[in-house]
């Protein structure tokens, strides 16, 4: 979930491009999503290390059933946040500020998420902690500045292919 | 169907020493890629039916459709090709892995691609 809340300028789409239905860039609105991703994020990371603290007391048939249950939620966020990262991109889109960091957040956090419940599904812990790193790291340094960086270095790529400039 | 069962096959090669879990772990692994190209899908039609004009979709049905969509596959997915083990172990086994890693290589990009530039259909 990785949107920037910065003063990037409100592009204004040409008339005749999908139609003119522009919205207003709201900030607050911006954190709220964000903020529902992260905790999808968190919730789905806190139940894969669950999961593996209950593997590791036993196998007995209550462990087995909650490793099962936060197996669920686990997976079960990792897709949540996923398509919360497309509905993000959506109202980036509609809000003017979609652009080559659209493309790259959607990927990075659906690649980790991914990975994320993969992992849980087949216990590999590696993987796990690989992905949450990755997908904390990458979410802070965007918020701050891949994402500008993203959209300098392409040149706005995304934007003249979103946008058709 | 052959070719969401060719793309069952090409993800489950990514997890294959894992057996049965790796099987699951593929098709949720498919099931991102799966969802952004029905999304794609839809907001293309959307814009069709809407006589090119778009803006039928706001990105809260966006979000809601996009769960509806991720975990009904899920479910059906799990629920028709659990149960094909065998089948889907031997139908990979025909190919090299490498050939068949490839695809997942090639499909996640393109359709992350897809389902954000679609989204100018909306």
């Amino acid at each position: 979930m990785f949107l920037r809340l910065g003063n990037d300028v409100i592009f204004v789409k040409p008339s005749g491009q999908g139609g003119g239905n522009q919205w207003n860039y709201n900030e607050a609105a911006a954190f709220g999503m964000t903020a529902a991703g992260n905790t999808s994020n968190l919730i789905g990371t806190t139940a894969t290390y669950t999961a593996y603290e209950m593997r590791a007391l036993s196998a007995a048939k209550a462990a087995k059933a909650g490793v099962n249950a936060v197996k669920s939620v686990s997976t079960g966020a990792g897709i949540f946040g996923s398509v919360l990262t497309v509905a993000i991109a959506g109202y980036e889109y509609k809000t003017g500020q979609a652009n080559t960091h659209t493309f790259v957040d959607v990927g990075v956090s659906a690649l980790g998420f991914a990975a994320l419940g993969a992992a849980v599904i087949i216990g590999a812990p590696a993987i796990v902690v690989g992905a949450a790193v990755g997908g904390l790291v990458y979410g802070i340094n965007s918020a701050i500045w891949i994402g500008t960086a993203i959209n300098k270095f392409s040149g706005n790529w995304g934007k003249n292919v979103i946008y058709g400039q | 169907m052959k070719i969401i069962e060719l793309l069952v096959v090409t993800y489950f090669s990514i997890f294959k020493k894992y057996g049965l879990k790796g099987l699951e772990a593929g098709i949720y692994f498919l099931l991102f890629p799966f969802t952004f190209n029905i999304l794609s899908l839809l907001f293309y039609l959307s814009y069709l039916i809407s006589n090119k004009e778009g803006n039928l979709i706001s990105p809260f049905v966006i979000f809601v459709v996009g769960l509806v969509i991720a975990f009904g596959l899920r479910k059906l997915l799990n629920k028709i090709y659990l149960v094909k083990y065998e089948y889907i172990k031997a139908f990979s086994e025909k190919y090299p892995r490498i050939l068949l890693v490839l695809v997942p290589i090639i499909h996640w990009p393109i359709s992350i691609f897809l389902v954000v530039y679609c989204l100018k259909f909306t």
